[in-house]
């Protein structure tokens, strides 16, 4: 049995052991309630992955406590959402296909900024660039900074090296990074 | 301090860590730096897509878990969550009436609150004595507006003021008089643009503005506008007597 904290954890870190234990421990009453209300399987199994990416979205803008309770938390999104989708079933799509699903909208200004991954050219070419660039070390200084948000102090600790090289690699790594996105914009216009 | 040495202040301001102050500061800094706001921009997309890519993942080994793991539906011990009847449904007609009469009671008690400030504020607005000097045969506006003003007769000096105040717009002390006509007539909103200038000025007639604008301010409800004024003023010889009484 895995704790909130551990869940928590594995989530964030797309840890496949921690997802599965999710899937295995919450789709079975998810399932059992969609089909007891007039819903399918594929229903189900739909509002459990809208469920998922929901809680997930959540979690990587820090607007999840790790000590609220994680099963009722995802139980109360997943039915809440059930109950949104039956008001309105007969316009409204449960899940959408690939990256639509990332548009539906929130109250936090995180998802505005997450429509310009996909809308916005810079941002793609960024996107584009990052997941084939072979700087693996500055790739994996600025996935710690910017995603994981270690401090630079302590990047620097655990490199033990000074702060000052830390802060002028970061910048170095960003710089070069956004080098290469401009020359990618060059080439694809 | 350069771009490098900003980091941890980029993420802070990203992840609105920042006091009011510092953010204050900090925007003002990025707004005459453009390397700075450059490297914000960029750290605002590497935050947005580190963040895009993980939920990718997330949802490709979602996906993979569940082509993979067969499910039987059963609520187990987690039925309580998706108990849709009982004791909810049955109390749901007395919460809404006691939603009601608490609602309805802090209504009336906060239309009470107003009600009794609005009363105070009523009890302490006097006219501005008036310093300016004409003599009883002038013809114009000004001299005019200050007669109606002295005899109380405040529709008229409205007129006339504003006629004046019109014609000599460096003359600070009738468009004084002029707003404090206006709230004696209860019409704070058109004071209000009036009084604003002067008391910015130092000048004899700036206190007297700043009392006749929180005067003005709580006349409209603006009871948060109004405090630094009521405080600036506690201590003073005039005017302190009357900012008690209208904090009651």
């Amino acid at each position: 049995m895995m704790t909130d904290r551990q869940i928590y954890m594995g989530l964030r870190q797309n840890d496949r052991a921690t997802t599965e234990y999710v899937y295995k421990t919450l789709a079975p009453p998810l399932f059992k309630y969609v089909l007891s209300n007039n819903g399918s399987r594929e229903e189900a199994k739909d509002l459990f992955q809208e469920t998922f990416i929901k809680v997930l979205k959540r979690i990587h803008n820090d607007q999840y406590n790790d000590l609220d309770k994680f099963e009722a938390y995802f139980l109360t999104i997943a039915r809440n959402t059930w109950i949104d989708h039956l008001k309105s079933k007969k316009n409204k799509v449960l899940v959408d296909p690939d990256d639509q699903l990332w548009q539906r909208a929130d109250d936090s200004d995180e998802d505005a900024l997450l429509q310009l991954v996909l809308h916005d050219r810079r941002m793609e070419a960024l996107h584009a660039v990052w997941e084939t660039w072979e700087d693996t070390i500055c790739r994996r200084m600025l996935h710690q900074f910017h995603y994981d948000r270690t401090r630079t102090k302590d990047i620097a600790e655990a490199e033990n090296v000074p702060q000052n090289t830390i802060l002028q690699r970061l910048f170095k790594c960003r710089s070069k990074l956004f080098r290469l996105v401009q020359q990618r914009l060059q080439q694809t216009t | 301090m350069s771009v490098e040495q900003t980091q941890d202040t980029i993420q802070a301001y990203l992840e609105r860590r920042l006091s009011a102050e510092e953010l204050r500061n900090f925007e003002a800094q990025i707004q005459a730096d453009p390397a700075l706001a450059e490297e914000v921009h960029r750290c605002r997309q590497l935050r947005v897509m580190t963040r895009h890519e993980a939920l990718l993942q997330g949802k490709q080994t979602l996906a993979a878990v569940m082509a993979e793991v067969d499910i039987t539906p059963d609520y187990g011990q987690h039925r309580r969550y998706f108990d849709d009847s009982g004791w909810f449904k049955r109390w749901l007609p007395g919460l809404l009436v006691l939603a009601a009469l608490v609602s309805g009671g802090t209504w009336y008690y906060g239309y009470q609150q107003q009600q009794q400030a609005l009363a105070r504020v009523q009890s302490v607005l006097e006219p501005l004595d008036n310093i300016i000097g004409f003599s009883p045969d002038d013809p114009g506006s000004a001299a005019a507006g200050m007669r109606a003003y002295d005899q109380r007769k405040y529709p008229e000096a409205i007129r006339y003021l504003s006629t004046a105040a019109q014609e000599s717009q460096d003359d600070p002390s009738l468009q004084l008089y002029l707003a404090v006509s206006y709230l004696l007539q209860q019409e704070p909103a058109r004071a209000e643009p009036l009084l604003r200038p002067l008391t910015q000025t130092d000048a004899l007639l700036t206190v007297p503005a700043r009392w006749y604008l929180a005067v003005c301010l709580l006349q409209q409800g603006k009871k948060a506008e109004a405090t630094p004024l009521l405080d600036a003023l506690e201590g003073d010889v005039v005017y302190g007597e009357k900012v008690r009484r209208v904090r009651g």
